[in-house]
């Protein structure tokens, strides 16, 4: 017993609670008490007869196998003449109310039976029979078991409600055992122990089953859940008053008490039910298919043993029927203790498959066999040899097909998600051929995946330009913006150690796995998967499938990617040498035009102006060319200083006034007094906020009200700044790709808008390398407001200091 | 010389430096009718009424892009004799192929010289 006192010598993480050490210590009391009863059972013999009150007088009710009687000849029928050295009419006396004595009160017995043989008994002097200490052996082994069992699951799972039920289930379970075995051999109290553990036991057990699944974790700290003890507590407060007299229970009694216990089994195994039917997770069902089997694996053996003629049961050893009842207790620790659970499903439908199949088969035999049986006058020997080799032949044939048929039947009926993994992929890789757009490819990928394995939810996240994963195609509950900024915090801060095939459930309860898309050494894509929709477990094949799917995924975005990545090299090319030529157009025209003229004053002013303007334009190109290449190489360096919004903003407005139309644009300002300093680059955080400006002003082609507003967000240590136009608005096609590089919103409305694309995504890198975040809500036609959270303060609160961004080489 | 005189010359760009650049220009040169347009619509519509000789089209503009102008310019059985010269500042070998398919006659990239752009117009005008 020694490896049990290990939770008192060596506590848990942390200190004991003083709760855990009473429970610990009355669990030892339980403990030593029913082993005692164990010894003693073992080596005292026991009479083991019933008697009871009939037409005919006291007579000999029922005879145990494994009592001393049985092996004195004492048979049902006899009469008693005396018990416990009193001649029996003395003795019975008092029990003619109760109408029955049970094997509790019966030292010595003497009876005569039919023939009129007088046959006596008694315990002393007599050693127990052979078959009563296999008994007492094979219940003590079940108990161990449980005990075990117990206590196994109570170290692994120290803090674990349902593993501290389990244990107490086991000691109520060996503490019934044994009292009621030392009850029969008149231990003093066993008879007391023994009602008071039989009447909680199944109670116990119900409170498990109600408590284990993980989804009703709330269920283990309401009080409620108590009053299940209710009916227990009843029978315990009426067994003293009305159930017990003259040293026995009270037959009447003793049927309510049957009844109360069986109401408890039958909760109990209603809950099981209960939680199996109405899972919320693969891992409850799971659980109770374990429970549910465990059970059936314990029980069938047990009465079918039970069953057989007492002429088999001399065969098998006395009490060996019994031991199948520790499969119980290890089903349900399994169900405790292990977090990985087997792959039941495809246990059961093979069974179910082959179960038919053999069904079939016996019904075209049968035929055979009928037929020949009723032509056997008609047919010769050679006929009957021709109809059954023929009638193998068709079954032989027919086994083939009919597996097939099954097969198809039961998916159809309860497998609604088994495929031909084979062919899903090839017809996936099909209709990815056709396509070469990193979206599409998406949609196809996860759509392909969660329809085919009947998944609740899917998305895809996909490498972009800058290197980081966004998300391209999500669906089903995968398809909530909501769930999906989870999924997006979860990548980034790695998938390493959960990624496929581990299970990634341990980051997000309905996660089942993230698996990355992998083409040569390059990751290009995270599929992140939710459990099924049926809360039905992966299989193996499930997995070979996600695999396949994964690298045929895998290679099509990286195809995609890569043209992708040469035509946005021509974007590139493109924008940028537009953007520089345009202007260079401008300086060196006029310069030519300057040195061959003499223009008036106002036109060579004009024209120098020009020559300015242009430059400044050139130089602004450069310079956010650079700014990519910085933020593309990982060279950016962000000084972070506290900075007063208002003197940024009002600064950044003044300048962007200035360069507008001011009759078409009126400009709002609304900044909440008082608002705490931001930490930021205050030139970055000014360009930022620049750039949204600008492009309010650039994308209100007919003008509007261009509002400026800062508000606190004290709860998340933040000010957002924002900037809402009247102008064209943003579509949802453009809204995931806005903030990448070059991106250019191409709709007829921005055509001569100029600009080159590089400013939101400037302003998402830096805010983010500020510690902040970008967003925007936008409407069609109606207008777009840009938010930037910066924050108010960070972990380690300096007044100024430099930071790297740590930088994703671009590919 | 004596065919060259008054010829019109329609420049469409809707950056303003540029406009007036290039409107200088050809006025400097002084047999030139400049006329100017902002946008690919205004394009149209003044090269519908005036009938120029040669179109400086910049192809990023607002309403309608130079590809479209020049498309329905050259598609016009009127107007199809029209010389259109497609100006812009993206390389040549992303914009020619597509220049060419809208009927351009010809292409030059920006930066240019006056001398060059103004050769590239007359060479045009004369080789028709």
């Amino acid at each position: 017993m020694n490896q049990f006192v290990s939770p008192l010598r060596k506590p848990p993480a942390g200190h004991v609670r003083p709760k855990f050490l009473v429970f610990i210590a009355l669990a030892f009391c339980v403990l030593a008490v029913s082993v005692a009863f164990f010894g003693v059972s073992a080596v005292t013999p026991y009479i083991g007869v019933v008697l009871a009150l009939n037409d005919h007088g006291w007579t000999v009710q029922s005879v145990d196998s494994n009592g001393l009687a049985r092996e004195a000849g004492i048979k049902e029928g006899d009469v008693p003449v005396a018990i416990n050295g009193q001649p029996a009419d003395v003795f019975l006396e008092k029990y003619e109310k109760a109408g029955i004595v049970f094997e509790v009160l019966i030292r010595e017995l003497t009876v005569v039976n039919g023939e009129g043989q007088l046959k006596s008994v008694a315990r002393e002097n007599n050693p127990p029979s052979s078959r009563s200490v296999a008994e007492v052996a094979a219940w003590f082994i079940t108990s161990l078991v449980f005990w075990a069992v117990g206590f196994y699951v109570l170290i692994k799972r120290p803090r674990n409600m349902a593993a501290m039920l389990l244990c107490l289930c086991g000691l109520t379970f060996g503490l019934a055992l044994s009292g009621n075995m030392a009850a029969e051999r008149l231990v003093p109290g066993a008879l007391q122990l023994q009602v008071v553990a039989a009447v909680i036991g199944p109670w116990l057990l119900f409170h498990f089953f109600l408590i284990l699944p993980e989804e009703r974790a709330w269920l283990r700290k309401s009080r409620l859940v108590y009053l299940i003890y209710l009916p227990a507590a009843i029978t315990l407060v009426l067994f003293p008053i009305m159930g017990y007299a003259d040293g026995q229970p009270l037959p009447g009694f003793r049927t309510f008490r049957l009844l109360e216990y069986g109401a408890g089994f039958l909760a109990a195994a209603g809950a099981v039910l209960f939680n199996y039917l109405r899972a919320g997770s693969p891992r409850t069902r799971q659980q109770m298919k374990i429970v549910l089997i465990s059970c059936l694996a314990a029980i069938i053996p047990f009465l079918v043993l039970s069953i057989f003629p007492a002429t088999i049961q001399n065969i098998i050893p006395s009490g060996f029927n019994l031991l199948f009842i520790a499969f119980i207790p290890l089903g349900l620790g399994y169900a405790v203790v292990t977090t990985k659970l087997m792959d039941i499903d495809v246990l059961i439908r093979r069974s179910v498959v082959y179960g038919l199949i053999t069904l079939v088969m016996a019904a075209i035999l049968s035929a055979g066999i009928i037929t020949v049986v009723v032509f056997q006058d008609t047919l010769g020997i050679p006929e009957e040899i021709a109809i059954s080799i023929g009638l193998g032949g068709v079954a032989t044939l027919l086994f083939g097909p009919t597996k097939r048929t099954i097969e198809t039947l039961v998916d159809r009926l309860f497998y609604k998600d088994r495929y031909d993994y084979r062919q899903i992929i090839q017809s996936m890789s099909a209709s990815l051929r056709s396509l070469n757009d990193c979206v599409d490819i998406s949609r196809v990928i996860v759509g392909t995946t969660v329809h085919t394995l009947n998944l609740a939810g899917g998305c895809l996240f996909t490498k972009s330009q800058s290197g980081s994963f966004e998300l391209s195609a999500g669906q089903g509950t995968f398809a909530d913006p909501d769930k999906q900024g989870e999924l997006a915090t979860i990548i980034s801060q790695g998938i390493e150690g959960i990624e496929f095939p581990n299970a990634a459930s341990t980051a997000c309860s309905d996660l089942a796995f993230l698996i990355p898309l992998i083409a040569g050494d390059k990751r290009v894509g995270i599929l992140c998967l939710s459990q099924k929709a049926s809360r039905q477990d992966f299989s193996s094949n499930d997995l070979y499938l996600l695999q396949g799917l994964a690298s045929v995924g895998a290679m099509a975005l990286h195809s995609a990617m890569l043209v992708r990545d040469v035509s946005m090299r021509d974007t590139f090319v493109s924008i940028a040498s537009h953007e520089l030529r345009t202007p260079l157009t401008a300086i060196t025209g006029y310069a030519e035009l300057l040195l061959r003229r003499d223009p008036p004053e106002a036109t060579r002013r004009r024209w120098l102006q020009n020559i300015f303007d242009n430059s400044q334009k050139i130089s602004k190109m450069v310079d956010d060319l650079l700014n990519v290449s910085r933020i593309q190489t990982g060279r950016t360096t962000i000084k972070l200083q506290r900075v007063k919004v208002s003197d940024v903003l009002d600064e950044v407005l003044s300048m962007v006034r200035e360069s507008c139309d001011k009759s078409k644009y009126e400009f709002v300002v609304d900044i909440e007094p008082a608002l705490p300093d931001v930490l930021v680059d205050r030139d970055k955080f000014g360009q930022v906020i620049g750039n949204l400006l600008d492009n309010a002003v650039k994308y209100s082609p007919n003008g509007g009200r261009i509002t400026l507003s800062a508000h606190n967000d004290p709860e998340r240590h933040r000010v957002v700044v924002s900037v809402a136009d009247e102008g064209i608005g943003i579509g949802a096609e453009d809204k995931a790709s806005l903030f990448t590089t070059f991106h250019r919103i191409q709709r007829p409305e921005t055509q001569g808008i100029r600009g080159s694309g590089l400013g939101l995504y400037i302003a998402k890198e830096w805010t983010q390398a500020m510690g902040g975040e970008i967003w925007l809500e936008s409407q069609l036609n109606k207008g777009s407001t840009f938010f930037v959270a910066v924050p108010t303060q960070t972990l380690q609160d300096g007044p100024k200091k430099e930071l790297h961004v740590i930088g994703r080489a671009c590919q | 010389m004596a065919e060259h005189v008054n010829r019109k010359i329609l420049i469409v760009e809707d950056e303003e430096a540029i406009l007036e650049l290039l409107s200088e220009i050809f006025k400097e040169i002084g047999d030139y009718t400049v006329l100017q347009a902002r946008d690919g619509e205004e394009a149209l519509r003044v090269a519908w009424a005036a009938r120029p000789d040669v179109i400086l089209l910049d192809i990023q503009l607002p309403k309608r892009n130079g590809y479209e102008v020049c498309k329905l310019i050259k598609s016009d059985s009127v107007m199809s004799h029209t010389k259109v010269l497609l100006i812009s500042g993206t390389p040549p070998n992303l914009v020619w192929p597509k220049a060419r398919e809208m009927g351009a006659d010809g292409y030059i990239a920006k930066p240019f010289s006056s001398i060059m752009l103004v050769e590239k117009v007359e060479e045009l005008l004369t080789g028709s």
